[in-house]
């Protein structure tokens, strides 16, 4: 298995402005990709927290006591990630509603042949296979609008310790995994340049996953929406 | 003439609100409690923190738009920016604050306190001298455009409860809705503030649709059509919003003026990258 990542922030943004978060942990191969909403704060620091759990972790989140200790320590890291007490007036209001974040898991077995995919919202997973293309959970550009489903973090100080309907509702896909499968998971402006894309799509990032320059002249050419993108490209 | 360039640190957006301070306005508004002038401050200074709130992220306001605000009528014949001489950045709005006040939010059945920012409090004095504001206005913005021409073209929101006491606002109003980016005329919101109970008219697309009234036709001749990017955005709070409706309320009250201003920011926050 070769496993290749990307994680660029918009274009005028630092680096390290992005929202976009991606983990990997290949000796279990699990992979986590989540996309932290610019309308809320602290997002990019939810959305790592998301990813990082996800892939340290051996977690069926098709089972709900998996997915309730996936959210609870995801939130136990995002609370522990902030000095709520230093924080300033406007920040305070703002950090209070929590945190949103789209998040897609992938866990793969292949000495069985097989991957569990768990997804909410727009980031999206690809597969390559025998000449052609699936992808989860979206599958047409069109599907692309501005709410997609969110992880929510629960609130922030001070209503921190107060219980929150969690109400996440994950969409999951088992696929077969062979040698020669590629897969590519990646948040929504590159997603849907990927279903856009007449080109090889695989190949493309594959070659230009270290070329910012790259995706900063798709970005200004508008092929590319300017939107933090993170990718994880494996091939198998 | 789009209405589609998005908004970022490098190309910010501009909101001018223009606040009537005329003594009428000391007259309760239409379904509040308070003046309209405390509840037309009160508005503004909420929709200023919206914005900042909008802007907010951990690292600080990230300054995506400018704001400027005008007041008329405080001094007999007069017109001056409330919180500053120019518009300034958001992210120096913070610096700007004339006080804190400790407010109250419910959030899922809990009450938590906030701080809210206070630019500027209500005034409510002398005449109406809405053409020396717009007048202002225009100098801002004509100096803004020239420095902003890839930005999104500014929006300029008036708030008043009569008509003009030095002059016919209306040459001014279409000079500056003459002015332009690349991406658009700048444009020119109107809330007309009453005390009465009487049904608001709101978003009207032709004279017919508003009453035998000579402020309320000057306010009509004064307003921008809605682009039509931002149609279906205004429908989301006043759903008679279609294409060709004119940004403008008439007899508005609290709930009208709030929805307003929250739609005048709203269409621009959507364009923020």
């Amino acid at each position: 298995m070769q496993v290749r990542s990307l994680n660029f922030s918009k274009v005028g943004n630092e680096p390290l402005e992005t929202e976009d978060s991606l983990s990997i942990e290949i000796p279990h191969s699990r992979f986590a990709i989540a996309d932290g909403a610019s309308d809320s704060i602290f997002s990019g620091q939810w959305a790592s927290s998301l990813s990082s759990v996800f892939t340290g972790n051996s977690y069926d989140l098709n089972s709900n006591k998996d997915l309730d200790n996936f959210l609870e320590r995801s939130r136990d890291i995002w609370i522990n990630s902030i000095e709520w007490n230093n924080l300033k007036w406007n920040v305070k209001n703002k950090a209070v509603k929590g945190a949103f974040s789209t998040f897609l898991g992938f866990t793969c077995f292949p000495e069985e042949n097989v991957g569990h995919i768990y997804a909410v919202g727009d980031s999206c997973f690809f597969i390559f296979q025998d000449n052609g293309m699936m992808s989860f959970p979206l599958t047409k550009p069109s599907e692309f609008g501005i709410h997609p489903s969110l992880v929510w973090s629960g609130y922030g100080y001070p209503l921190e310790k107060k219980p929150y309907g969690k109400n996440v509702k994950i969409k999951l896909l088992d696929v077969e995994i062979k040698e020669g499968t590629r897969v590519i998971m990646a948040t929504d402006a590159l997603s849907k340049f990927i279903m856009e894309s007449e080109e090889p799509i695989f190949e493309l990032l594959w070659n230009h996953y270290q070329n910012r320059e790259f995706f900063d002249e798709k970005r200004s050419d508008k092929s590319i929406k300017n939107d933090d993108l993170a990718a994880i490209l494996i091939s198998f | 003439m789009v209405y589609e360039s998005e908004i970022s640190r490098r190309n910010p957006g501009l909101f001018i609100f223009l606040l009537d301070q005329s003594r009428s306005m000391s007259r309760k508004i239409a379904g509040g409690q308070r003046s309209k002038a405390q509840e037309a401050s009160d508005a503004i200074n909420r929709q200023m923190n919206e914005v900042i709130s909008r802007c907010t992220k951990s690292d600080g306001i990230r300054p995506y738009f400018d704001v400027g605000v005008i007041g008329y009528g405080f001094k007999s014949g007069e017109a001056r920016g409330l919180i500053s001489n120019n518009p300034i950045s958001i992210a120096e709005l913070e610096n700007h604050i004339l006080k804190m006040e400790k407010r109250t939010e419910e959030i899922d059945g809990e009450t938590i306190e906030t701080e809210f920012p206070i630019w500027f409090e209500p005034v409510a004095s002398y005449d109406t001298p809405m053409v020396k504001a717009l007048t202002l206005a225009k100098e801002w913005v004509e100096k803004w455009v020239d420095e902003h021409k890839s930005s999104f073209p500014p929006v300029v929101i008036n708030i008043s409860d009569g008509g003009a006491t030095d002059g016919v606002p209306v040459d001014i109003a279409k000079e500056i809705m003459k002015l332009q980016t690349d991406d658009g005329n700048v444009l020119l919101w109107n809330c007309h503030l009453s005390e009465k109970t009487e049904t608001p008219i709101s978003f009207p697309m032709d004279e017919t649709q508003i009453p035998e009234d000579k402020n309320a036709r000057t306010m009509f001749a004064m307003t921008s059509v809605v682009p039509e990017p931002m149609v279906a955005i205004a429908k989301e709070e006043f759903s008679n919003v279609e294409s060709g409706s004119k940004a403008y309320v008439f007899n508005a009250n609290l709930e009208e003026l709030i929805k307003l201003l929250d739609i005048g920011t709203r269409v621009v926050y959507d364009r923020v990258e």
